[in-house]
């Protein structure tokens, strides 16, 4: 299976499992949690499901194209089904064996891992999913949002589709991988993940950065208190995005990033609050 | 379940249903309790088919009362019984002593167990503390993880045992990749074998068992053995229903990076166990599948390519921090923030620096310059890649580089000793520097966090204040440090005057005394009154406290000490408020006042002599003969005469007399048995 078979399979599992099938968001972010469709999808009581694709972006995990499993950008298949049917564990391993992973011959372990985000003020239990000792998807039941506890409970499924492609096609390293039938990998994205490597770690203006971290901060704000959380938001994931960058440029000590996150959160937890006084009429 | 909690929760389930039994008057004759990552499971055998009877009874008025001239149950009577949810009928005569009383007596036949079950059960399972609760559905059940099946069998009986929206049946499944089926169990004695069958081992003594001989079979084949620890172990246990060893393979390009790197790569996350072969560095290690063995290669093959994966990281790591040698890392602490009151890292590194010159003057360890060198380079490892990627390493990591960059043995031993003793029950330095600069970064520490208002206590202690001073007073009293921590903190307050702060000096000291205290008590089992008696004075210089204190134990049952104490705690007590100091033994008037004198000289100066080589127990034994002259001294002499010349004299050296067993304790606070 190609990179691109891969993607396909599972928008068609999770179709047939009737999500709504979805598209990566236009600002940058390090996971797919972090698009609304999840961020807000999991806020409330209305049943939610849907399956879509986040490439997401991690400077701190740029390796300037040296290592073959990580990298700044890598491509999450994200799933989130709200309520949580019982049998979602079999559900997930279905989809696995979907897209051409024969469990039998594998090893496949559900290995605590109880996640958070500190910038969403949110947290889940769950596990991370390892096959062959490889971790392959988080798992996770969310439990709290934007600081507000969750009634039901959203279950989030992330493929890391990288990982599962080496283990699919047998390569060693993600540039290998045949994104489909004529085109590697490594040919879309080897040499920018070389530039942003450089640009992440040694080029990135920390004055720039820091002050377009201000102003993203100022401009969430500034749409919080007119009400317009959804423009908010985008702004928050801005600040999460350059909070990113200023820490894989080594330019955050150990007490200021408590200080950055907290106000991430802030402004994260504010979006929460506005979206959730919308009540029944909320799009 | 989270591998290292399982154990616990099982534990726990086991308690609870041990004590819901018995509070259930079920009697059975054993009761064990079994688990997976996926199932815990109550086991319990010869369970009594129904409950004893229960005889209820308690004591009414007397029957003269209870009961009319035919015997029969009179309207008090009646009530009584009522009252305690008795009946008329259950009213009998007894004979206690010579009286006569009323008894009602009630036999409550036991219940059937299979009606008492699905009642108890329940309960065991929300009796348990799990670290975390979480929901996954719309009943109102919590648990760590989502609970999606209930099994509950008396013998061949289902028991419908109901939790949240789940009810208890007969059926279970079997290992979730090997032997999927759903397994229909026909009795509660069949469930380990039809487990077994299914590929699930549920007693985790076997996996255990299972996992162990697979590392030994591996690790001999090639001639070697196994490194495994308590966690590690655990983690592979209870992370699979039926593990099964798998053999991998390191390729040699990773081979030349330091051992106890390539162990923490493979380590982490509880995944593999490095394997030592003798004359090699860490060529091998051992993964462990849950299912059956690894036929196809395909595992292996899967598991050698994450560990390459992990090992180009640590590469990655390791070549980016050998572009430069650890001395030019320094520098970098000035990027680190060590608390936002407090400064930098380079700040921090600065006061150790300090600390730790003035401990090798007063200490007599170390040497200077090696010391300097050793506190100017104990954290530049912190802003390694290494120990970023692994923060357990931090030390280790220190002095793996300084060794490299050819830094001189002692140096490099102090780099990654002076984090010790990293828990508890660790070990100390054991190098000179190690102790001093150990010594010199927890005295910091704590020293600089108290200063700036840092509470911690029993439940938030997020600086771990408590720890660092708890192996402060360890490592001073364990590696003989004949330092008073009080004076220097006096004499070094230099260091700290930029710091805003917001307690005193007073508090600072009273903290670490207090910390000396409860080691004292807790690790060096010195009992109340002997902590009580040294803590009266001096404190300062924790290793002497601990020699004082050892001495008054050895001396605390000797008769003639005791009849000291009692002497001494005369002189205390006139001098207690008084401020007399300096005496003139020419205004000496009886022969008492004169013998006492001299003997206190006598023991001054030979006390003084032992007590410097920190012998108290010898020093302690030229007080005893003062015990006759001090009784007779009261004897004889007036001290709070009229004539304020000669009382104030009296006084003077009755207050250098209180003081020179100050110098071991105050005796008056030891319990001694005055027979």
């Amino acid at each position: 299976m190609n990179f691109e078979d891969i993607i396909l399979h599972l928008h068609d599992f999770w179709r047939s499992r009737d999500c709504l099938i979805l598209h990566p968001y236009d600002v940058e972010k390090g996971a797919g949690t972090f698009n609304p469709a999840t961020f807000f999808g999991a806020l409330g009581p209305r049943p939610w499901k849907v399956g879509y694709v986040e490439p997401s972006r991690r400077p701190t995990d740029g390796r300037y194209g040296e290592n073959p499993i990580r990298f700044r950008l890598h491509h999450q298949y994200q799933v989130i089904l709200k309520p949580v049917p019982d049998d979602i564990q079999d559900i997930y391993l279905t989809s696995l064996e979907e897209i051409g992973l024969r469990l039998a011959d594998h090893d496949v372990k559900f290995a605590e891992d109880d996640w958070e985000s500190p910038t969403l003020a949110a947290w889940g239990v769950g596990w991370q999913v390892w096959l062959d000792e490889m971790e392959i998807t988080q798992f996770t039941y969310f439990q709290q949002m934007g600081g507000i506890d969750l009634d039901p409970v959203s279950v989030e499924l992330t493929y890391g589709l990288e990982r599962i492609a080496l283990i699919l096609q047998g390569k060693e390293s993600a540039f290998e991988l045949a994104w489909n039938d004529e085109i590697s990998y490594g040919t879309l994205w080897w040499e920018k993940e070389r530039q942003f490597s450089i640009y992440n770690f040694e080029a990135a203006s920390v004055e720039r950065v820091q002050e377009m971290f201000r102003l993203c901060a100022q401009e969430s704000r500034a749409n919080l208190e007119a009400g317009l959380f959804f423009p908010a938001y985008d702004y928050t994931l801005r600040c999460s995005h350059l909070f990113n960058v200023l820490d894989a440029r080594g330019a955050i000590s150990v007490t200021e990033r408590e200080r950055f996150i907290a106000r991430i959160r802030e402004l994260a937890r504010e979006c929460a609050n506005e979206y959730m006084a919308l009540g029944e009429s909320r799009v | 379940m989270p591998a290292l909690e399982v154990p616990r929760l099982a534990e726990e389930l086991k308690a609870e249903a041990q004590q819901a039994f018995s509070a259930a008057h079920l009697p059975y004759a054993q009761l064990k309790v079994a688990y997976t990552p996926r199932r815990l499971v109550l086991l319990v055998s010869k369970l009594a088919p129904e409950q004893a009877d229960q005889i209820k009874e308690i004591k009414g008025p007397p029957a003269a009362v209870a009961f009319d001239q035919h015997g029969k149950p009179t309207q008090t009577g009646i009530a009584f019984a009522q009252s305690h949810g008795f009946a008329g009928e259950d009213l009998e005569k007894r004979e206690v002593g010579n009286k006569v009383y009323a008894y009602a007596r009630q036999t409550v036949p036991g219940r059937p167990t299979v009606e008492i079950l699905p009642v108890i059960l329940p309960t065991l399972v929300e009796g348990l503390h799990p670290t975390k609760r979480m929901r996954w559905d719309a009943s109102a059940l919590t648990f760590i993880r989502p609970i999606r099946w209930l099994v509950c069998l008396y013998e061949k009986t289902v028991i419908p045992v109901s939790l949240g929206s789940l009810v208890a049946s007969c059926t279970t499944r079997g290992h979730r990749f090997i032997a999927q089926q759903k397994i229909s169990l026909k009795s509660a004695a069949d469930y380990e074998a039809a487990l077994n069958e299914a590929l699930v081992i549920v007693d985790p003594e076997k996996r255990e068992k299972a996992v162990i001989d697979g590392l030994k079979e591996a690790a001999e084949k090639l001639g070697g053995d196994y490194l495994l620890d308590d966690e590690l172990l655990l983690r592979i246990v209870n992370g699979a229903e039926h593990p099964t060893a798998v053999l991998g393979s390191i390729p040699a390009e990773f081979l030349d990076l330091p051992i106890e790197v390539l162990h923490a790569t493979l380590r982490e996350e509880g995944k593999f166990v490095p394997l030592r072969i003798p004359g090699k560095t860490c060529s091998h290690f051992v993964g462990f599948r849950d299912g059956l063995p690894d036929d196809k290669g395909i595992v292996r093959s899967g598991f050698e390519r994450v560990v390459r994966a992990r090992l180009r990281d640590s590469r990655f790591f390791f070549d980016k921090d050998r572009q430069r040698p650890l001395s030019e890392r320094v520098r970098e602490l000035r990027d680190v923030i060590y608390d936002v009151r407090l400064g930098s890292m380079w700040e921090k590194v600065e006061r150790v620096r300090a600390l730790a010159g003035e401990m090798v003057v007063r200490s007599g360890k170390g040497v200077t310059a090696e010391v300097d060198r050793a506190a100017f380079l104990c954290k530049a490892d912190l802003v390694t890649e290494m120990v970023k990627a692994f923060p357990k390493l931090q030390g280790v990591i220190g002095e793996i580089y300084a060794r490299l960059d050819g830094e001189p043995d002692a140096v490099f031993a102090a780099i990654r000793e002076h984090h010790l003793p990293a828990f508890a029950n660790d070990e100390l330095p054991d190098s000179d520097g190690g102790v001093v600069i150990g010594l010199a970064d927890k005295l910091d520490t704590v020293v600089s966090a108290l200063l700036v208002g840092e509470e911690p206590s029993g439940s938030r202690d997020p600086y771990g204040i408590k720890r660092q001073a708890n192996g402060l007073v360890r490592i001073a009293i364990e590696r003989q440090v004949d330092v008073d921590f009080t004076a220097l903190l006096d004499d070094l307050q230099e260091t700290y005057a930029m710091i805003e702060k917001r307690v005193g000096w007073t508090a600072v000291k009273d903290f670490l005394i207090d910390r000396t205290g409860q080691l004292l008590k807790q690790r060096y089992a010195i009992p109340l009154d002997v902590i009580a008696c040294v803590s009266a004075t001096g404190m300062g210089n924790f290793y002497r406290v601990l020699l004082r204190a050892q001495a008054l134990i050895d001396w605390k049952t000797n008769g003639a000490f005791q009849a000291l104490v009692a002497a001494s705690t005369r002189v205390r007590n006139i001098t207690e408020s008084t401020a007399e100091e300096g005496f003139d033994p020419a205004l000496f008037q009886e022969e008492a006042e004169r013998v006492l004198w001299r003997e206190y000289l006598k023991a001054e100066g030979q006390f003084t002599l032992l007590a410097k080589g920190g012998n108290y127990k010898g020093g302690v034994e030229h007080f005893v003969p003062l015990t006759g002259p001090i009784n007779r001294y009261f004897d004889d002499v007036l001290v709070m005469t009229q004539e304020g010349k000669l009382r104030r004299n009296r006084l003077g050296f009755l207050s250098a007399l209180a003081g020179l067993f100050l110098r071991v304790g105050d005796f008056s606070a030891l319990v001694v048995d005055n027979t």
